[in-house]
């Protein structure tokens, strides 16, 4: 994850300084609360698709690299997603659309991504 | 939380549980309890919240289960990222089962009219009038069920929204009027509305008149007994009669179950869980079903969404977030034709945006840089009507827990890729600068010709068309015949006598409309007959 969320929110994140890394670590957070909430059936399903993708196989075909995730470059990342997405292999797009709720759901649904998005928040009830 | 910036609004429920309403969180239950009733009540949304109050205003003892939390108005606090997950099944992640349908679906008291958008519509007279000619289900007309619309219009504040829409569903009547299109104005069932547009994340201010603040007060008031995080796991039955409802205690957090059951014997028992809950309840409890029809013809106005950008901000988190619909492609849709489709939009909140627009990386970011421009159209397509189009079909996981496999084929794709052409044009009619349907890599289309000639090839398919789904139906159908349907026009079901299901599950096809009024008015009509049995 923390390699893909980078890639994915890549110009949503603030540019790359601490700010950046702050938010990355703040939307993993977020994504292990959102796993933390789920049900035993999806948290079942989520822990299959994850193991999917560490096989060296899915990754050789898929990303095109021998490096493990952590290692991976970004472009080898995003063009990992980008055949995920566009697949053959309906198991293939589920995965891609996994990461792809799992990620946007964290970082936009935490506060300090609004700012840019011009997003003031919800009113005040006053 | 502090609560320095807690609403001024009273909590009408809070208030009620501490004045003595019975409630039970089973989640805090520490050994197994037995209730009895006259009669019990599985689910607290449109069906099980007007049955309990009918039935509790006729002197009956009730008892509700309800698998989700009790939430009001103070924990309504406009957040999208804790409301999904409190509010909604499965943290409002759930799926069918290639994942191809994102299913929005209340899990909370007041089921999904806690989190409604509140569009009210009757049931459409043509639908009614399929229900008569395919399945010879009488006496559910237009003229018969007019008390009854009345009736819950009455008791649910239901009115046309006087208010002037928000820009994003000002722009749906402006594309549709300059196209020569109809468009027409939605009910509401809201009292004092502050036009917030957070009503799918619960009413902060208490001005949806949702079952969280109507039937199931009313009904507690009366005496009733309400369990929620408590999973109904089966009927225990016996001959023709359910003799006991068997459920299971939720943990604190309220997604699994613990070992910690709870009996509740009645003389009724009522299924209002939903069109996926209740027939995952009905195969649970392996209730005589020789036609197999439990699970089965289960719709969700499946919906494809078009994504624009206007010129001006449109702001759509902002105001009713539906206002305005367009049955300019439902009207002449025939049950031998081309699948019909409505026209509405949507509220436009960051999370439910971002997971919705597709691709990653600087092209997504792109899109929601602009989110105050994005304007949002979404087409429902009125599944259920056609011999193409016979829904999913719910079936059980390992564990007992509902999978909705519900295939799509190209009678369906056909009703996607025409939606997303209307909406485009609509959108552009209404001064869009791009339009970019819902779809693949999320590319923008700059004029109505270059997004219609794309749309036409466009290769759909699952996930790569992402489709949505904030209504389920069927399931366990209304009718006459138990070879074709599940319970009879009494709502009974066919095959026990003490075993009754008022729910969205008993429509024999979609409805072509947000359905709660549908379940509402059916619910008040079925609720009253079943009062009348057990006096008798």
């Amino acid at each position: 994850m923390a390699a893909i969320v980078p890639v994915m929110l890549a110009d949503s994140l603030p540019p790359a300084n601490a700010v950046h890394d702050a938010a990355v670590r703040g939307t993993i957070v977020n994504i292990d609360r959102a796993i933390g909430g789920l049900s035993p059936q999806q948290i079942g399903e989520l822990a299959h698709l994850f193991a999917l993708l560490s096989l060296a196989p899915v990754r050789w075909s898929l990303a095109r690299t021998a490096h493990t995730w952590p290692d991976a470059t970004a472009d080898e990342i995003d063009a990992f997603l980008g055949r995920l997405r566009d697949s053959r292999i309906g198991l293939l797009r589920a995965a891609y659309d996994a990461l792809h709720q799992l990620v946007f759901a964290a970082w936009y649904g935490d506060p300090h991504s609004w700012t840019a998005i011009g997003y003031g928040g919800p009113p005040g009830l006053g | 939380m502090t609560n320095a910036s807690a609403p001024s609004y009273l909590d009408p429920v809070r208030a009620g549980v501490a004045n003595g309403w019975k409630v039970i969180d089973a989640s805090t239950l520490t050994s197994p309890r037995t209730l009895e009733a006259d009669a019990v009540i599985v689910g607290t949304g449109a069906g099980g919240g007007v049955t309990a109050e009918i039935l509790a205003d006729a002197g009956f003892s009730v008892v509700l289960i309800e698998e989700g939390p009790l939430k009001s108005s103070t924990d309504f606090r406009m957040r999208e990222a804790d409301a999904y997950q409190e509010l909604y099944q499965e943290s409002a992640a759930r799926k069918t089962r290639d994942k191809a349908i994102s299913i929005l679906q209340g899990r909370c008291v007041g089921g999904g009219t806690t989190v409604n958008w509140t569009s009210s519509f009757r049931t459409p007279p043509a639908t009614l009038v399929h229900w008569a000619r395919a399945f010879g289900i009488e006496g559910f007309g237009s003229d018969d069920l007019a008390p009854w619309f009345e009736r819950m219009e009455a008791r649910l504040s239901i009115a046309p929204w006087t208010v002037p829409p928000n820009a994003n569903n000002a722009a749906l009547a402006i594309g549709t009027a300059r196209l020569g299109y109809r468009s027409a104005t939605i009910h509401r069932n809201v009292k004092g509305c502050r036009n917030l547009g957070y009503c799918g994340m619960g009413c902060p201010t208490n001005a949806k008149q949702s079952m969280l603040l109507t039937a199931i007060p009313a009904a507690l008031d009366r005496g009733a007994t309400l369990v929620t995080r408590a999973r109904a796991i089966a009927f225990e039955w016996r001959g023709d009669r359910v003799q006991a409802l068997l459920c299971a205690a939720m943990d604190a957090q309220g997604t699994a179950p613990t070992t910690i059951r709870l009996s509740i014997r009645a003389r009724a028992y009522v299924a209002c869980a939903g069109a996926i809950g209740t027939p995952a309840l009905l195969l649970r409890s392996g209730v005589p079903d020789p036609h197999g029809i439990i699970g089965r013809r289960t719709f969700l106005h499946p919906a494809v969404v078009s994504a624009a950008l206007m010129p001006e901000d449109i702001d759509g988190f902002s105001g009713a977030p539906q206002s305005i619909y367009s049955d300019q492609f439902l009207d002449n849709a025939r049950s031998d034709g081309p699948i019909g489709f409505k026209l509405e939009a949507p509220p436009i909140h960051p999370l439910l945006t971002a997971t919705t627009l597709p691709n990653h990386g600087p092209l997504h970011a792109k899109h929601m840089r602009e989110f105050r421009h994005l304007h949002v159209l979404i087409a429902l397509l009125r599944d259920g009507f056609h011999p193409q189009s016979n829904g999913g079909i719910v079936r059980l996981a390992d564990d007992g827990t509902p999978i909705l496999d519900y295939p799509l084929n190209d009678y369906l794709w056909n009703g996607v890729r025409r939606a997303m052409t209307a909406m485009a044009e609509i959108q552009f009619a209404a001064g869009a600068r791009s339009v970019a349907p819902v779809h693949g890599g999320g590319r923008a289309f700059a004029n109505r010709r270059e997004a219609t000639d794309a749309i036409e090839s466009f290769e759909l398919r699952p996930l790569a068309t992402p489709l949505f789904s904030a209504h389920v139906m069927g399931g366990a159908p209304l009718g006459p015949d138990p070879r074709h349907a599940a319970v009879d026009l009494q709502g009974r079901y066919h095959h026990l006598a003490n075993l009754h299901v008022i729910d969205g599950s008993l429509f024999p096809t979609s409805i072509g409309a947000n359905p709660q009024l549908s379940i509402y008015a059916l619910a008040a009509k079925l609720a009253t007959g079943l009062a009348a049995a057990l006096k008798a």
